[in-house]
């Protein structure tokens, strides 16, 4: 069987199974290491690491890494096609049925009761990325005049985010 | 077509201008797709992210394909998930090729510790915004509450919350109903 369809096959499993988003899917790449040794475990924590400094959700830039050195370019976009195409064939499925029941009031009530849920869970992944990002004294004052500009001044986000990155080399965060 | 594009470009943008993950894209969204294009409403996004944590796959892609279908169905979506993850096809494509030394330089990191900082500031912004809107009454609060502390301490599966909550909204729902029922 090609490389291409192997990767594709097994990244279409993680797609399926990993539920929770994307650093849920390290522990399946894990057994993929272990399992048919297309990259070691050190890469993978390497891989990690890189992909959290890179734009974009985590889960699809490990998965497009994973893909790459396992067979290049080619095996990336197997990766990453693989990991899309359940949740794309669920999400279909699953919108159509909302649509079709979004005004019935047993619906309301169990969207009602999820955001409020996600809200929660927005909430403490902000407190955990918090906690893992503002390290030192200097992160904690940019941490706190970033909020007090974006929440009283309104500008282009890419205006902050080239002000922050200028920052972040003018002061050697 | 041209809304495809739109959907596209939308999406494409807001991706290469996150850095974090997906929680991060929520505020960049509000911006873009709730704000600037008016496709979807604060409340559907915040639907959107619940379903979209407890089904399988990459939240923000996740996320991507509900709105893209909403906004033009099954063609939507797919445009949604293509404009999510054509970004990281050439960024690590370049990190591969030339830049697995530069990333280890200081000053590459120094900034993008600067803008991972701004982005934390930013949820924080979003999250107090998103509260107002989407925790409403006694009700909200109470599972607002209760998944906070299924997530944190207890440590629970996200879509075990997601999934939980949606029941007690039907729960708490019907008990009012019983209440007004008595009276």
């Amino acid at each position: 069987m090609s490389i291409y369809l192997l990767i594709f096959l097994e990244f279409s499993k993680i797609g399926l199974l990993a539920v929770g988003g994307g650093l849920v899917t390290i522990p399946f790449l894990l057994d993929i290491s272990e399992r048919l040794g297309w990259f070691s475990a050190e890469q993978l924590t390497e891989m990690i690491a890189i992909s959290q400094s890179i734009p974009g959700p985590i889960g699809n830039n490990i998965a497009m890494f994973a893909g790459f050195e396992t067979a290049g370019f080619f095996g990336g976009l197997s990766a990453i096609i693989g990991l899309t195409v359940p949740a794309y064939l669920i999400i279909s499925f699953v919108s159509k049925y909302i649509e079709k029941y979004y005004n019935h009031e047993i619906v309301q009530d169990c969207l009602f009761g999820m955001r409020a849920a996600s809200v929660a869970l927005i909430f403490t992944a902000g407190v955990e990325i918090a906690k893992l990002t503002i390290t030192n004294t200097t992160l904690a004052i940019m941490f706190i005049s970033s909020f007090i500009f974006i929440h009283f001044v309104k500008t282009n986000i890419f205006v902050y985010i080239i002000g922050s990155a200028t920052l972040g080399i003018l002061f050697k965060m | 077509m041209k809304l495809l594009g739109q959907i596209f470009w939308s999406f494409f943008k807001v991706t290469i201008s996150s850095f974090g993950g997906g929680y991060v894209l929520i505020p960049l969204l509000q911006e873009e797709i709730v704000k600037k294009r008016g496709w979807i409403s604060d409340e559907d996004l915040i639907n959107y992210y619940a379903l979209g944590q407890c089904t399988p796959g990459i939240i923000s892609m996740n996320v991507a394909m509900f709105t893209g279908y909403k906004v033009k169905g099954k063609i939507g979506s797919m445009v949604g998930a293509l404009a999510v993850s054509s970004p990281c096809l050439v960024f690590i494509s370049l990190v591969c090729f030339f830049l697995k030394d530069y990333m280890e330089n200081t000053y590459v990191q120094h900034a993008i510790n600067g803008v991972k900082v701004f982005m934390v500031a930013l949820i924080l912004h979003t999250i107090i915004d998103l509260f107002k809107k989407s925790v409403k009454g006694k009700r909200g609060l109470c599972i607002f509450l209760i998944s906070c502390l299924m997530a944190y301490p207890l440590e629970i599966g996200v879509a075990w919350i997601i999934i939980s909550s949606a029941f007690l909204g039907y729960v708490f729902h019907f008990k009012s109903l019983v209440e007004r029922f008595k009276k």
